[in-house]
């Protein structure tokens, strides 16, 4: 059996005839600047990138809070691996964390959606409400940029909590509180995911598979009239992922270079996890994938709130999380700070990845990327989210501060530092989160006032 | 025994105590879902719902309805059902989530990640290619010879065919016809009809009609809030249970001429698929996640703490628990609580080697009674359970007790209270205590923290004998003596890991718990206030057969919680 290629025209058609118009991954040459380089030749802005990062059981703070305030912040110890990009870093601390319920560990999901968990029971639950991630993807897609992967969960040590439920510990990417978008461990597949999918032009297969995914989506829609609201909203989810799919296939091959495959699967295993490896592909694939502008969006999950991993790496042989509850020793002989210091050197490590990389549209892919970083609480130890550091790093393309400062709240909102984030993707966004208060609370953690103290 | 907890914790229910979150009550909490849909019979005080047909009882009202994702397995094995060998093995599903430790709960609340449609386009283009080019598993699929690439005749006999046990239903005009023009489009490009089968398949293998089970019913005259599931709705679901496959071409043709309409009907299908090899696969699938056995080869341990262990023995104890489980619940179809009393277990040469006994001639697993010193009793002496609910460098009493209260006893135990310094005091050498003396020392001089650790810590009490690899020790880590003893209120005072285990086989409740589990896992949502005399029906029933599980799972099917559905979720 041979098969015949198909013509050219056949895939525009294709192309054409879902009817938007599709940014696909092209690279940003300087060609396309405009003459001061300040925007593209078109008029469209500078393609901005966001990443969520997150390691879970907190950090000690009294070695973590800078001494100081102000731009010219000095590195606490648990900040000193950041020295390398510290002008890249705003750091925020002394805000409180407004989740209405607290499980233990659960509610620093809480810093990432602005919102209180839901379907709580006993070590169980659901975010309230999307991460940030996903409002960052979703308003890059209502401004009219489409890239052929939406946006791309990954993660480090796949120890996570056992003793947990729900959704909220074992994803730190959510679309709502009943869809999780799972982190993916191995490299290889979040390689695929990437850069695996993309047809070649002649491809006769391309417009045969979306005539297939048109005929799910009519059996999809007539399935939805006949269900409720909880399956409409899984079938609607179910679309979106059609819908993701059929922009990967229309999407052009990048014509950057893309890397080769990692050949890591960082796969299950029965001691030490490839924890500072893994994490290095991971920037590196991240790297790749924003300078061709095949996706704008990332997540990655380092280490699990309450989790399984070990840090074999800096002398351990017991679980990171067991550590912060297992006595004054355990932090005085610097187990746990040695923990938080060595996760800290692997968010660094991601953050000079990209700083590293040159950005086609000129600078370097820090320059153009806005990240947000958090725990899942302020301490391990007490489980406390009074006092939640998170950390702000990257330009922005000129939206945050450079270079970055220490500011100490009083006891301010983490979410308005999340709608500060928004607004970077959608100036017109007026507030993230839950706005109206859950049973015996009187204050939402939601937020209607961006923190305008990170913005340049 | 009646079930004197349930009725309890019903009674319990209606006087409002159950909704406070903390442990104060002397019960836990009672195993129902009471902010669920379809509660609307609530009933009245007492609510004897213990006698009669449930159907007839005012406050039966079953769980709403809708769509369940087919697990990966299941999905796997329903294209070796209808597909052939070659197929399933080109198939790749996305991997299931557990929600609140079932993968049948995420299957049927969960919305599916982008990544997971890819996957599954992915799968249904290499099974459907792996289909057209071998000949064996084409030949199932295409009934007629035909007469060129756009053959749309032929098509549409190959769509309705394979489509009708995909879908585990026939196709209507309206679905067939676009499938048809997938294949006419994909045979003309090609040159070659069978590449036309070959886009058709896939469309059928990605289409919501395979992947998710759909549960919708027909309305009941009787009851119109009550929807029956029609014949091939009922068959999915009952061999979707039993087998973690599709009905096969005989049980859907059963179905659909209205053979599964009683209950005694019902109870003869789900005996013969209880049969078939497989119904022992999925009960092994259902055990290895929700005691999370699976995770038992890639459980890290310290290796200078716990020299014994390896992924070697983390395979072999998760093997011991399924290989003792298989004996009981299918070899001997025995009394289920032995589960928790039973003086005996199965090793292989690397069990032996661990447990420190004589290792069986031959590859397999052998019964043996381990030696009376290690007083090994039931689950509560197998190593894997001992070891997953350990830390990497030391044993957990919290967590192997929580496991008891949670999965063995369906109590659930709410989370710690908000800002509690949860870490434990040191070992103080001139003052050395146990980790049980120090967990009494801490948990229980706080009413907050003792509330719920004395409803879960004492369990594993004696279960200190056993280090964190789940290896005999007669002192801890520090060279302490250990003491044994514990007690729970309403469960009992014990001394040993045997009398705890003992316990645990007279309590009705950690039958109860079992039943309600392999509910959840059948049909994929929590129980709901309605359900309740049918569940109390399943109860009495599986005591009355002497606690045989095979029996529990016979009786689920028979329910009509399971035939019955609410408007759909």
């Amino acid at each position: 059996m041979s098969r015949k290629t198909l013509s050219r025209r056949a895939v525009l058609r294709g192309v054409l005839a879902s009817g938007a118009a599709i940014t696909v991954g092209l690279p940003m040459l300087e060609s396309m600047l405009n003459s001061n380089g300040t925007a593209l030749a078109g008029g469209d802005p500078i393609p901005q990138r966001f990443l969520s990062y997150f390691f879970g059981n907190g950090f000690l703070l009294n070695r973590f809070v800078p001494a100081a305030t102000g731009p010219n912040y000095p590195l606490s110890e648990q900040l000193q691996p950041l020295a390398p990009i510290k002008d890249y870093c705003s750091v925020i601390t002394g805000m409180n964390n407004l989740c209405e319920k607290l499980i233990t560990h659960h509610e620093g999901i809480t810093i990432f959606t602005g919102a209180t968990m839901v379907n709580i029971q006993g070590l169980s639950s659901n975010p309230g409400g999307p991460t940030i991630d996903q409002l960052v993807a979703d308003a890059i897609e209502a401004s009219g940029v489409v890239t052929p992967v939406k946006s791309i969960q990954m993660g480090i040590s796949r120890q996570l909590s056992y003793m947990d439920g729900g959704t909220t510990m074992h994803n730190l990417s959510h679309r709502g509180p009943n869809q999780p978008l799972p982190p993916e461990f191995s490299p290889n597949e979040v390689w695929n995911n990437l850069f695996g999918s993309f047809t070649p032009m002649n491809d006769p297969s391309g417009p045969l598979r979306m005539s297939v995914l048109d005929a799910v989506k009519d059996q999809t829609a007539a399935l939805k009239k006949r269900l409720g609201q909880t399956d409409k909203q899984r079938l609607d989810a179910h679309l979106e992922g059609v819908n993701e799919l059929e922009k990967k296939l229309e999407a052009v091959p990048p014509v950057c270079q893309a890397p080769g495959i990692p050949g890591e699967d960082n796969p299950p295993v029965n001691g030490p996890e490839p924890i500072i490896k893994v994490n290095q592909l991971m920037a590196d694939l991240l790297a790749y994938a924003f300078e061709c502008d095949v996706t704008r969006v990332a997540s990655v999950l380092l280490v699990g709130g309450a989790a399984g991993t070990v840090l074999y790496d800096i002398g351990t042989n017991n679980e990171h999380h067991l550590a912060t509850h297992n006595g004054q020793a355990s932090v005085q002989n610097g187990i746990v700070h040695n923990g938080i210091v060595y996760q800290m050197q692997r968010f660094s490590d991601f953050l000079q990845t990209l700083k590293n990389k040159t950005d086609p549209t000129g600078g370097n892919l820090l320059d153009n990327t806005i990240c947000f970083f958090s725990s899942d609480c302020a301490e391990g130890y007490t489980h406390s989210v009074q006092k939640q550091p998170m950390i702000v790093a990257g330009k922005g393309g000129g939206y945050l501060k450079y270079p970055g400062i220490h500011y100490a709240s009083a006891g301010g909102n983490p979410s308005d530092v999340l709608l500060t984030v928004l607004q970077a993707f959608n100036p017109a966004a007026t507030s993230v989160g839950q706005l109206v208060p859950g049973p015996n609370s009187n204050k939402a953690p939601g937020s209607t006032s961006p923190f305008l103290e990170i913005k340049a | 025994m009646r079930n004197t907890f349930l009725a309890t914790a019903i009674f319990t229910a209606l006087i409002g105590s159950v909704f406070t979150s903390a442990c104060s009550g002397d019960i836990g909490k009672l195993p129902f879902d009471t902010g669920g849909a379809g509660g609307a019979g609530a009933g009245g005080p007492g609510g004897n719902g213990t006698g009669g047909d449930p159907i007839d009882n005012p406050q039966f009202s079953p769980a709403p309805g809708g769509i369940r994702k087919l697990l990966a397995r299941q999905y796997v094995n329903s294209i070796r059902v209808i597909l052939g060998e070659t197929a399933a093995n080109s198939a790749s599903p996305p991997e299931d989530s557990t929600l609140n430790e079932f993968e049948t709960l995420a299957a049927a609340e969960l919305a599916l990640p982008p990544t997971a449609v890819e996957a599954y386009e992915t799968s249904a283009r290499d099974v459907a290619s792996a289909v057209i080019f071998d000949p064996p598993s084409l030949q199932k699929i295409v009934p007629c010879t035909p007469t060129g690439p756009d053959d749309a005749n032929c098509y549409k006999q190959v769509i309705e065919g394979v489509g009708h046990q995909l879908w585990r239903r026939p196709l209507t005009e309206e679905e067939v016809t676009p499938i048809i023009a997938i294949g006419v489009a994909a045979g003309t490009e090609y040159g070659n009809f069978n590449f036309g089968v070959e886009y058709a398949l896939s469309t059928l293998l990605q289409s919501p009609y395979f992947i998710y089970t759909v549960e919708i019913g027909t309305q009941d005259p009787d009851h119109p809030d009550w929807f029956k599931l029609t014949g091939p709705e009922l068959a999915t679901r009952l061999s979707l249970f039993l087998n973690d496959s599709t009905p096969d071409k005989d049980l859907l043709t059963l179905a659909e001429g209205g053979g599964l309409e009683t209950e005694d009907q019902l109870r003869t299908v789900a005996r013969d698929l209880l049969k078939r090899p497989d119904a022992r696969a999925a009960l092994n699938s259902f055990y290895d996640v929700l005691f999370k056995l699976r995770d038992l080869p890639n459980t890290t341990k310290d290796a200078a703490v716990f020299p014994a262990w390896s992924s070697a023995v983390g395979q072999s104890s998760r093997l011991e628990t399924l290989m003792f489980l298989e004996d009981l619940v299918w070899n001997q179809n025995a009394d289920y609580r032995t589960f928790y009393n039973a003086n005996y277990t199965f090793v292989d040469t690397t069990m032996a080697n661990f447990y420190g006994v004589t290792p069986p001639s031959g590859s397999g697993f052998t019964k043996v009674t381990l030696p009376a010193e290690q007083k090994r009793t039931g689950l509560f002496g197998h190593a894997g359970y001992l070891a997953r609910y350990s830390h990497a460098a030391q044993t957990s009493i919290t967590r192997r007790g929580a496991f008891i209260a949670n999965m063995i006893l369906c109590s659930e135990i709410p989370p710690p209270p908000p800002g509690v310094n949860t870490t434990l005091p040191d070992f103080d050498p001139s003052k050395p205590m146990t980790k049980k003396e120090t967990l009494i020392q801490v948990h229980y001089s706080d009413d907050q923290c003792k509330g719920c650790h004395s409803k879960m810590d004492p369990y594993a009490f004696p279960l200190e004998v056993y280090d964190g690899s789940g290896k005999y020790r007669t002192k801890d880590e520090n060279g302490l003596s250990l003491d044994p003893t514990g007690e729970v209120a309403d469960f009992g005072a014990f001394a040993s890991v045997s009398e705890m285990g003992q316990l645990m086989h007279d309590d009705p409740r950690a039958m109860n718990c079992i039943v309600s589990n392999l509910f959840k896992q059948s049909m994929g949502h929590k129980e709901i206030k309605g359900e309740r005399p049918a569940i109390l029906s399943i109860q009495n029933a599986f005591e009355a057969s002497g606690f045989k599980l095979q029996e529990a799972m016979v009786e689920i099917v028979a329910s009509p919680a399971f035939s019955y559905v609410n408007l759909p979720k």
